[in-house]
């Protein structure tokens, strides 16, 4: 490749080096530039160009799934979708990026990666079509958290649609306390087994929605009272000290009771000596972290 | 096709009956040097394992000469409705057996390259069959059948967390603590070494506290053709362990997986058509009139009228004997077997797995003992699998009903009927078009087979579930036959070509 030669010859040379080795980030440059030259041709149809590349893609997404570059490669000809075809083209195209970080996020749901790109694909068809599509994205979240109860990033992707998902339903207050219902019943249900560790983090971020400090703008309930506030601790507490009665060997348990008696302790109260119990069982199911606790006493004044 | 006549050939192992065992044989003698001649007294191959056409299950029952053995076409006369098609849209399993995806077999199938020929399917959802207690008497005071529902068995976390059925929260958690023990059972001897050889029911009421409808769960889990009272912790643990642990090897959502076109007949057919390419000859209406062992080899006198040598015969009591004589049974074994032909695809019964699992080709119910109002003393449980059209064994909108129940149950076609009919009416009562009866009883294996003469059972056990130590009994004549205690057992290479340029699955 001495001179510049922009042709497709040129493109099968690149396939070639990137399926051995996608790493080489200039390689995927001098790629972008041979399709540019190629785009501005008469003749190729630009749409042809790259589905050709997008399929060239998967194999390598396949095997390399973590590797950058073939992801900013993809983001970038998808781009391009935006700027050389019709309006309807590309929102196909995007629609079938849709459903294929789907597959990948059904084949590994913990690939972060997916979970970042799915985001960017959607907000990109939402600005294609001028249309919201945070109705079946928690849909969507619903579907992967039944199917693992573990999955953090599903998790972690709803909690973040829940306060624009509320504002685009004109949610009435009753509205907003049946879904904060709904999910505080669900991370119950998730709970049976409560070495689920997303499922502490998730309850954990619904609880949060409580405290006065919370960003007004992110709120789920947005009429709280204290006497809410205190009825949502102590429910949530006493079915927590539920789990206790069939399992005395998770730490988990003991810790989120600690946590929210330390942020909530103006809305609930716990005698001292049953506070106390929960940190020396934390002591003894939780050893390497004995300073920790230690530490959380002296704080707690026990 | 041969051009020459058979007789007075000499072969190195002839094999007799092309039922699974034979047959996997077949396929770890196809890569050896051996000269083998591989016989079957039937015109199908498949022996106690083959699949058949409506036609073909006719013939098959007449010749069973045995007065439980039956078939009754059902199909209503009237223009509407669902009909039975032609006998060849039908290929009726005669070993309908499960195949968890961590058994033996799949890894055989994968090392000897043999599943490239194969199309395994999911299997499905389990349901236990919980009839309703209040039955009444019809007028002559006989107990009604009383109407039942289905319970989906929860098989993990997510199951259990999201399950429809009205069980409560603190059930879930004891559901969940069960779960958690069986599998890491093997490291918590202490916990149930007690209860090894007492029912696994008592296990789960004292020690886990577990009210009866969910005791009744973990017992259908085990898949086992006893009832409760019969069924050891023993017993139940690895089995339920087994279960658990296959679940998502070969694909989110399903422990277990079925061959297309008719149960194991295929997995038979693929190992013949293995041993054919490796050069073994292959005779079918052909059987074994008379054997003599003559100086180091075994004369066989075939019922075509050749008659052949060879160093070692492979075969099981029922194709060692020619058509006539009957090998003697082991009554007390056994079970009796229904297939049912029902005019409906019985959606209810397979909905998706989850989120990106395959499309369930079948599913499995379990009637646990002493739900029947008319049971009286012995009560036995059946198990039923169903089969989809998905398994090309029957048209679209309908599905094939596979029941069994030990043999040693009284009146055990009758209860398989009323068990299937109990099924139906739970979901919305489709007609049975077709129906065949038939039990099966193991041979007896003689001890005295002679030198040369190595012994198969003949047809498998009463367990629905694949039994893994059939292989164990394949390798080990496998290993007498070539001698080679050092060569891996169905581990081969592609032939050349075999191997296609598989596209991969990408997602």
């Amino acid at each position: 490749m001495r001179a510049p030669e922009f042709s497709s010859n040129t493109l099968n040379a690149i396939s070639k080096l990137l399926a051995k080795n996608p790493e080489y980030y200039t390689i995927w440059n001098y790629r972008r530039r041979v399709l540019q030259a190629l785009f501005n041709r008469e003749g190729a149809p630009p749409a042809n160009l790259i589905a050709s590349d997008l399929q060239f893609l998967v194999p390598l997404m396949v095997q390399y799934p973590k590797c950058y570059w073939i992801w900013n490669y993809r983001m970038w000809l998808l781009d391009q979708v935006k700027t050389h075809l019709e309006l309807d083209q590309a929102v196909q195209f995007w629609k079938e990026e849709v459903g294929l970080v789907g597959k990948m996020l059904t084949r590994d749901e913990r690939n972060f990666h997916g979970w970042d790109y799915r985001r960017h694909v959607i907000l990109q068809l939402e600005e294609l079509q001028q249309v919201s599509m945070v109705e079946s994205e928690f849909e969507y979240t619903t579907k992967m958290i039944r199917k693992a109860l573990q999955n953090f990033s599903a998790l972690h992707y709803r909690s973040k649609l829940i306060p624009r998902l509320l504002s685009e339903r004109n949610a009435s207050n009753t509205d907003r306390r049946k879904l904060f219902d709904q999910e505080l019943d669900m991370m119950q249900e998730a709970l049976i087994d409560p070495f689920n560790q997303s499922a502490w983090f998730y309850h954990q971020y619904l609880m949060s929605t409580l405290d006065c400090a919370y960003p007004a703008a992110d709120l789920i309930i947005t009429d709280l009272l204290d006497s809410d506030r205190q009825r949502y601790l102590e429910q949530e507490i006493e079915r927590i000290k539920e789990i206790l009665e069939d399992y005395d060997d998770c730490k988990w348990i003991y810790q989120s009771l600690l946590q929210y008696h330390a942020d909530f302790a103006a809305y609930v109260s716990t005698p001292k000596d049953e506070v106390g119990q929960w940190l020396s069982e934390l002591q003894r199911l939780d050893p390497m972290r004995s300073k920790r606790w230690a530490h959380v006493q002296t704080i707690l004044k026990l | 096709m041969q051009a020459e006549s058979l007789n007075d050939t000499d072969w190195d192992i002839v094999i007799a009956g092309t039922g699974l065992y034979q047959s996997l044989l077949a396929l770890a003698l196809s890569r050896s040097d051996k000269k083998v001649l591989h016989l079957d007294k039937n015109s199908y191959y498949g022996e106690a394992e083959a699949a058949f056409s409506l036609q073909e299950a006719e013939e098959w029952v007449k010749e069973q000469n045995n007065s439980s053995a039956s078939i009754e076409n059902l199909s209503p006369s009237e223009e509407d409705g669902p009909k039975l098609s032609f006998p060849r849209a039908y290929s009726l399993a005669l070993a309908p057996q499960l195949i968890y995806t961590s058994s033996k077999l799949i890894e055989c199938l994968v090392t000897s390259k043999a599943f490239r020929q194969l199309e395994f399917q999911a299997m499905g959802s389990w349901w236990l069959y919980s009839a309703s207690k209040d039955s009444e008497p019809d007028s002559s005071g006989t107990p009604a059948e009383a109407s039942g529902n289905l319970v989906r068995i929860p098989t993990n976390r997510e199951d259990v967390a999201f399950s429809d059925s009205t069980i409560d929260l603190r059930s879930k958690r004891s559901v969940m603590k069960v779960l958690r023990f069986i599998m890491d059972y093997d490291n918590q001897e202490e916990l149930w070494e007690g209860y090894k050889e007492r029912p696994f029911a008592e296990f789960l009421t004292n020690h886990f506290k577990l009210p009866p409808t969910l005791v009744d769960l973990f017992l259908a889990l085990t898949f086992s053709p006893t009832c409760s009272s019969q069924t050891t912790t023993a017993f139940a643990l690895p089995r339920i362990s087994r279960h658990l642990r296959s679940i998502g090897r070969l694909g989110p959502g399903f422990s277990s997986v079925i061959p297309k076109w008719g149960g194991l007949a295929e997995v038979s057919q693929v190992g013949c058509r293995a041993g054919a390419v490796g050069g073994a000859v292959y005779m079918l209406g052909s059987g074994i009139s008379k054997t003599e062992s003559i100086d180091d080899s075994t004369t066989l006198h075939l019922t075509s009228g050749d008659i052949v040598r060879t160093k070692h015969l492979v075969a099981n009591p029922v194709s060692l004997s020619s058509n006539s004589s009957q090998p003697s049974q082991n009554s007390s074994e056994g079970t009796s077997r229904s297939i049912s032909i029902v005019g409906s695809s019985l959606p209810a019964l397979f909905p998706q797995l989850t989120e990106g699992a395959p499309i369930p080709a079948g599913a499995v119910v379990i009637r646990p003992a002493g739900s029947f109002p008319s049971e009286t003393s012995d009560p036995a449980p059946v198990q039923l699998i169903i089969h989809s059209s998905e398994t090309g064994e029957c048209p679209k909108n309908q599905c094939i009903i596979y029941a069994s129940t030990p043999a040693s149950a009284p009146a055990g076609p009758s209860l398989l009927d009323a068990a299937v009919n109990a099924l139906l009416a739970c979901i919305d009562n489709p007609p049975v078009l077709w129906r065949m009866h038939y039990p099966f009883v193991p041979a007896r294996i003689p001890s005295d087979a002679g030198d040369g003469v190595h012994l198969f059972p003949a047809g498998m056990s009463a367990d629905l579930v694949f039994d893994d130590t059939i292989l164990d009994r394949v390798e080990t004549i496998w290993r007498a036959l070539v001698g080679d205690t050092n060569a891996a057992f169905l581990v081969f290479e592609d032939r050349e070509g075999q191997a296609e340029d598989e596209e991969d699955e990408y997602l």
